[in-house]
């Protein structure tokens, strides 16, 4: 390794060793490494605005402005109070309903914003009810992790690996990745309803806990009214998104690219509530810091790429196994270990030239499985960002959430559910890919 | 008694009170009453509704502060069902739509009383959300010399709720923080708050913010009145909490101290000019003297729904 291949790597070093420390903002971080390594020339401008993948940051933005949009319209409002009236106040509904709208709402969008729909409703249904609410935030955090990992624009990991990757379409995400994510919910559910009998049972039963949340389903229905969404926002809305999902799925036919495809979406809907909306508010509400963490990354990965770390270390990985097998289960297990220790987006950000590296390697070349590759990347950065309370955005944001309102998650008590589950879901994808790489 | 479900519900009473006003959330109470009948799993014989019932009434009881026109609301229907043959379900529905008349009526007098106050404009303070006292400004938006609104505000989703009704009724109103009316005083004409209960020894029991409001009205001499209905008086002859107390733990440069937060505010009757109620507007004398007269009465039905 030479003089500048060290410098840069220690720089990469540090950058994570910061992130992890959380004194300072990561954003701030990664633009400090990023200007630092252009101005000591590591990595001149022109490579170094080469390196941001505008696919990606684009993508990002295009459906951060579909998210703010509908929520300035009261979408989300109205799709809250809609799903606590289905449960009716049935504790064993609104976990297992919670919990599927949530994994659908994060597939198709952020994390963050589902969480921050859904959890204060689900935590208030709970404590509202005199529920122990702890079950019901795990379920929407995991829920939301694994609903996330289902579709190219679920999970940032993923619309990493869709921009960068451009054979990868939304419709093979969802071919590849849905049938695991099901899997995956379907049995994270069932561990969390099985250690939480008791509290999901339902309470039509018991006369006064009836009583109690029946008339919690009084007050919601007040809500509902007092909402009032004009019927035409509903549709409106629901078409433009519709569109958006359309356009996603017939990339191949069309060829327009996912990025285009949202911020065609982000530009109909801007239209079509002009009226409606604050559009100074609406934008001062798109996650800029996310944006500037995502182009700062992209320059520090454009300089690693540059000086030839990550081909030096694409040659190690190549030497030390010829079996494919293996490294799709080391690279899923890798990533989820380093999704539930540290922030996955810098982990997945430079894994992608390597296993593009790999995959153009003359060792493996020919091999039908390689593009299982980008799915044990995929799905271990997706899942493995359960496995802590730092894992994933959602993760924190959520036990913020539940900390307002009086709920304290410790470290400890997150990693005693969140470790079961995640190494259920990753032997789940681990028996998927194997069973994708022999059939 | 199960101690976490009276503290879930007593939580969530003070919820929807704080969010809806006491009438609102008596309204959903009984409805949750003949959804939770209607639905419930358990036995559905005449007599085990009466106790699950009756359950329900001394989880109430025990709720602080009291709001008795939710128990007289239970008291009704438990009464009604005891005196029925019919299915419980059925019982109940008739009970709750009649109530809910009573209440209508109730209000509709109540504001009849208290229409001349606003006939004459000027501009009248207001400070918590009340469905009582939307009746009232709805009926008064209809009144030749509307009077101009002044909301004291407090929580943001309370103070919007007034800003709401307000602006649908079509009142012309500004807001100003509840810790600033000094400055406004002079414009103030008269003020109405929204009450929960009256206690046996003339405590009124209001809004938590309210009792420095009027303190500060007196003071000006400008005239407060509370708005309650007598259903809501409560009946019991030792007096009952007047809010429910949260010791609250905080943290100071690394010093931990206790806050002490109450749900409601507690003012002597004799401290506002009068109590507006179906009866008429009654000064504090006046107001006592109906409540010991409603006394007698309401101890017979305690006694009827014990005899179950």
């Amino acid at each position: 390794m030479d003089f500048n291949q060290t410098i840069v790597l220690s720089v990469f070093i540090a950058v994570f060793a910061a992130i992890i420390a959380e004194r300072i903002d990561k954003t701030i971080v990664v633009l400090l490494a990023a200007i630092g390594l252009i101005a000591t020339r590591f990595i001149d401008f022109e490579t170094a605005i080469h390196s941001i993948d505008f696919s990606t940051i684009c993508l990002l933005l295009g459906m951060m402005l579909i998210v703010e949009c509908l929520r300035q319209v009261r979408l989300f409002d109205w799709l809250a109070i809609k799903l606590a009236l289905i449960t009716r106040g049935n504790p064993a509904k609104i976990f297992l309903l919670g919990g599927i709208a949530t994994a659908v709402l994060s597939a198709f969008l952020d994390n963050v914003t589902t969480v921050l729909v859904l959890a204060p409703l689900i935590i208030s249904l709970a404590q509202g009810m005199g529920l122990p609410p702890k079950v019901f935030i795990f379920c929407v955090i995991f829920l939301s992790n694994i609903g996330g990992t289902a579709t190219l624009i679920g999970d940032p990991p993923n619309i990493l690996i869709g921009s960068q990757v451009p054979e990868l379409t939304f419709t093979s995400f969802l071919e590849f990745l849905a049938p695991p994510a099901i899997l995956s919910a379907a049995a994270a559910l069932l561990y969390l309803a099985w250690r939480n009998k008791a509290t999901i049972r339902s309470r039509s039963g018991h006369f006064q806990w009836f009583f109690i949340s029946n008339l919690l389903l009084q007050d919601i229905r007040r809500k509902e009214l007092e909402i009032q969404i004009p019927r035409r926002v509903i549709i409106r809305s629901g078409a433009v998104f519709f569109l958006v999902l359309l356009g996603f799925f017939t990339h191949s036919a069309t060829h327009l690219e996912p990025p285009v495809v949202a911020l065609s979406g982000a530009s109909l809907l801007l239209l079509t509530f002009h009226k409606e909306i604050d559009l100074h508010r609406l934008v001062s509400h798109i996650e800029w810091p996310t944006l500037l963490f995502f182009s700062g990354l992209f320059v520090v990965v454009g300089a690693m790429e540059h000086t030839g770390i990550l081909e030096l270390f694409s040659v190690k990985l190549i030497s030390m196994t010829s079996n494919l097998l293996l490294l799709i289960l080391v690279v899923l297990w890798a990533s989820a270990i380093m999704s539930a220790v540290v922030d996955n987006i810098p982990f997945v950000a430079v894994m992608i030239p390597l296993i593009k590296d790999l995959i153009a390697s003359p060792q493996y070349s020919g091999q039908p499985n390689l593009h299982l590759l980008w799915w044990a990347l995929a799905l271990g950065a997706c899942l493995g960002g359960n496995g802590s309370m730092i894992g994933a955005s959602a993760n924190v944001v959520t036990c913020a959430i539940a900390r307002s309102k009086g709920i304290s998650i410790s470290f400890r008590e997150f990693a005693v559910t969140a470790l079961p589950t995640t190494l259920i879901t990753i032997v789940i994808s681990s028996l998927y890919l194997v069973l994708l790489y022999y059939f | 008694m199960n101690e976490q479900l009276r503290l879930t519900l007593n939580t969530q009473l003070l919820t929807l009170d704080r969010e809806n006003g006491s009438q609102a959330l008596s309204e959903d109470c009984l409805n949750a009453i003949v959804q939770t009948t209607h639905s419930y799993t358990g036995v559905k014989t005449k007599s085990e509704i009466l106790t699950q019932l009756i359950e329900l009434y001394d989880l109430f009881l025990e709720c602080h502060p009291r709001m008795a026109n939710i128990l007289f609301d239970l008291q009704h229907c438990i009464l009604a069902l005891q005196n029925s043959n019919r299915a419980p379900e059925e019982v109940l529905a008739t009970a709750a739509a009649q109530l809910h008349q009573k209440k209508i009526e109730r209000l509709s007098t109540a504001s009849k009383y208290a229409l001349p106050l606003l006939s004459k404009g000027g501009a009248i303070l207001l400070h918590s959300y009340s469905a009582s006292l939307g009746h009232l400004l709805e009926r008064a938006s209809t009144l030749e010399n509307t009077p101009r609104v002044i909301v004291a505000s407090q929580k943001k989703e309370k103070t919007d709720k007034i800003i709401k009704l307000l602006r649908n009724l079509r009142y012309k109103f500004y807001v100003v923080s509840e810790y600033s009316i000094s400055q406004v005083l002079h414009e103030i004409t008269l003020s109405i708050f929204g009450g929960l209960t009256l206690n046996a020894d003339g405590i009124l029991v209001l809004a938590p913010g309210s009792a420095s409001l009027v303190s500060q009205l007196q003071a000006a001499q400008i005239p407060s009145y509370v708005y309650l209905p007598t259903n809501k008086f409560s009946l019991w002859q030792e007096p009952a909490t007047t809010a429910f107390k949260e010791v609250r733990i905080k943290t100071l440069d690394n010093h931990i101290y206790d806050k002490h937060v109450f749900s409601h505010d507690q003012l002597h009757c004799r401290n506002c000019n009068g109590i507006i109620t179906e009866r008429g507007l009654l000064t504090a004398d006046e107001v006592m003297g109906v409540f010991r007269s409603l006394q007698s009465k309401f101890a017979e039905h305690e006694i009827a729904i014990r005899t179950t």
